[in-house]
């Protein structure tokens, strides 16, 4: 059996219809100035045309607030409530699909609740996935994967689920053309000349990063920072979380509700007694970049940053995680000492 | 269970909030009595209390008084709204002359909780209701308005070239007012640690001078 299919652009709300039997459908959809991952059932709601969304798959997966369980203040019965249902994710690009995998290898109950189908994009200049090594479906998470040709898309097939579509969807798919498939190769040729020129090889840079530990750069370059959060808030692999107990107002039940926490904010490393681990900007600044990049590499085999661009995007100060390691790794003459 | 509603210097804004919570309001009062509401009810005692929540800020010496007895006869004081928390907008005003003063309830007496909003939320005040009729402290995790504001997927006001006070803003609203496209006044007062000289440099490159930035800053927050 192949492994690359031609689907025509009227097939698109087919292969939704396909999908509907893995769980609710999300796609990215225009809202204000970006996208957003929304749940939909018609094709025509779906956008492709973007470079990132607000909000990366992980609110489908690891929503920012979600209530885990109840229990009754008396009895103390805990009855855990999970999200049952699968989620099907249409329109993944291949730094998100790497961010899955990254959160998949902390809860891997995630391989199984969701269906993930890519789609090729563009970079733009917060873009850093060809350094990050997240530029590319392959070793990341996906059933399906759709590359964007004029009228119709080739879809590749990333697992058993991913065939299982293909099957039902005989009959409007048919085999890629060997054009096609050289129109593929062209398209991801042309793509990669799109990134920014400046190289940042992220693999391996772990050790640089534990070794620069106590630099000055921290220091000087988190004088800028608002600890708003906001680049931990928008990062696919970001999964902190914080939880508390909340009862209703008859007494009869208490909730357990679990929400997305930053270490960006002073409360995240406060504990009883209030001492803070992290008491000052910098050091949660850094941490920041240490857990990605140490952290993650160390835990889990894969560094938590994909290169996404969205914390650089969104920072409303204008940090950009790029330039933040250009000046930690390149830069001669810094003091690195402190 | 015996609650007070009290009103110092404010627009009474935050009590009305009580009533904005509907249904809530209904399932509060089979668990709780409220025995003092002079905004909404004729018939007042001011006598023990579970919990008072005590709306305004301490700007005569009427509001004083009225405070310290509250204080005496309430096993829990709340500080509701901006005004009681951090003195609100009429204590952006500096001293006068003729030696007015205007005090968050904290500078006055010892609270227990604070719930900051202008007006407090809906939804924060249910929960913590929810939390005080049960005999439970308000669970507190502060964060910014920009936590919230991102999980709604708002644009960002900031990035749009306004001005937005989100970034060290106490987190609490939901960011209500960056969804309808208004930078956020700082309502709800410090975020943890707030990182005053890098939003005052980021509104100066907008082009905002310094004096009237900390204008904007001190709307709502305490001047330390």
């Amino acid at each position: 059996m192949r492994i690359s299919w031609y689907l025509p652009e009227t097939g698109l709300q087919d292969l939704v219809d396909s999908l509907s039997s893995f769980g609710r459908l999300a796609a990215p959809v225009r809202r204000g100035d970006g996208h957003v991952y929304e749940f939909v059932s018609s094709a025509s709601d779906i956008d492709f045309n973007f470079t990132r969304t607000k909000l990366p798959p992980k609110k489908f997966l690891l929503p920012y607030k979600r209530m885990v369980g109840v229990y009754h203040p008396e009895s103390m019965d805990y009855t855990p409530v999970g999200n049952e249902g699968g989620i099907v994710l249409l329109g993944v690009h291949p730094c998100d699909l790497h961010g899955i995998e990254v959160l998949a290898r902390f809860f891997p109950e995630l391989r199984e609740k969701a269906f993930v189908v890519g789609v090729s994009c563009l970079p733009d200049e917060h873009c850093f996935c060809l350094d990050a090594g997240s530029a590319f479906a392959e070793s990341a998470l996906f059933d399906l994967f759709l590359v964007l040709l004029e009228g119709g898309f080739l879809l590749f097939v990333g697992s058993a689920k991913g065939i299982g579509v293909v099957e039902k969807l005989k009959g409007l798919i048919r085999e890629a053309t060997e054009e096609e498939i050289f129109l593929c190769r062209k398209f991801l040729e042309e793509r990669t000349k799109l990134f920014r020129k400046r190289t940042l090889p992220l693999a391996g840079t772990s050790l640089l990063i534990e070794a620069l530990y106590h630099s000055q750069v921290w220091e000087e370059l988190s004088k800028d920072c608002l600890g708003c959060g906001t680049c931990t808030n928008v990062c696919p692999t970001c999964f902190c979380f914080a939880s508390y107990d909340v009862p209703d107002i008859e007494g009869r039940k208490v909730k357990r509700v679990e929400f997305a926490t930053s270490c960006q904010y002073p409360v995240h490393s406060l504990v009883a007694g209030g001492h803070y681990f992290r008491p000052s900007l910098s050091e949660r600044f850094k941490h920041r970049y240490y857990h990605k990049l140490v952290g993650y590499t160390r835990q889990v085999g894969k560094a938590g940053c994909v290169g996404c661009g969205r914390c650089s995007f969104f920072c409303p100060v204008g940090i950009r995680m790029e330039e933040v390691l250009e000046r930690l790794l390149y830069d001669q003459g810094v003091n690195h000492r402190c | 269970m015996h609650i007070g509603i009290v009103g110092l210097t404010g627009c009474s804004g935050c009590q009305c909030q009580f009533l904005n919570i509907y249904g809530g309001l209904s399932k509060l009062l089979e668990r709780a009595k409220i025995d003092y509401f002079p905004l909404l009810q004729d018939d007042n005692v001011f006598e023990e209390f579970d919990v008072i929540f005590v709306e305004g800020s301490v700007t005569c010496g009427e509001d004083k008084e009225k405070l310290k007895l509250a204080r005496e006869k309430a096993r829990v004081l709340v500080a509701l709204g901006s005004c009681a928390c951090y003195g609100g907008i009429q204590a952006s005003i500096e001293e006068t002359a003729c030696g007015h003063f205007c005090l968050p309830v904290s500078e006055v007496v010892e609270v227990d909780c604070k719930l900051p909003g202008c007006p407090v939320g809906v939804e924060r005040l249910l929960e913590s209701m929810a939390f005080l009729v049960n005999g439970v402290k308000p669970f507190e995790y502060p964060m910014t308005v920009c936590h919230e504001c991102r999980i709604n997927e708002n644009d960002c006001i900031i990035l749009k070239g306004g001005i937005c006070q989100g970034p060290i803003t106490l987190s609490g609203c939901g960011a209500p007012c960056p969804q309808m496209g208004v930078g956020c006044v700082g309502c709800r007062g410090d975020s943890d640690f707030p990182n005053y000289e890098a939003f005052v440099s980021l509104c100066e490159s907008k082009g905002i001078p310094k004096e009237r930035v900390e204008k904007l800053l001190f709307l709502f927050r305490r001047r330390r």
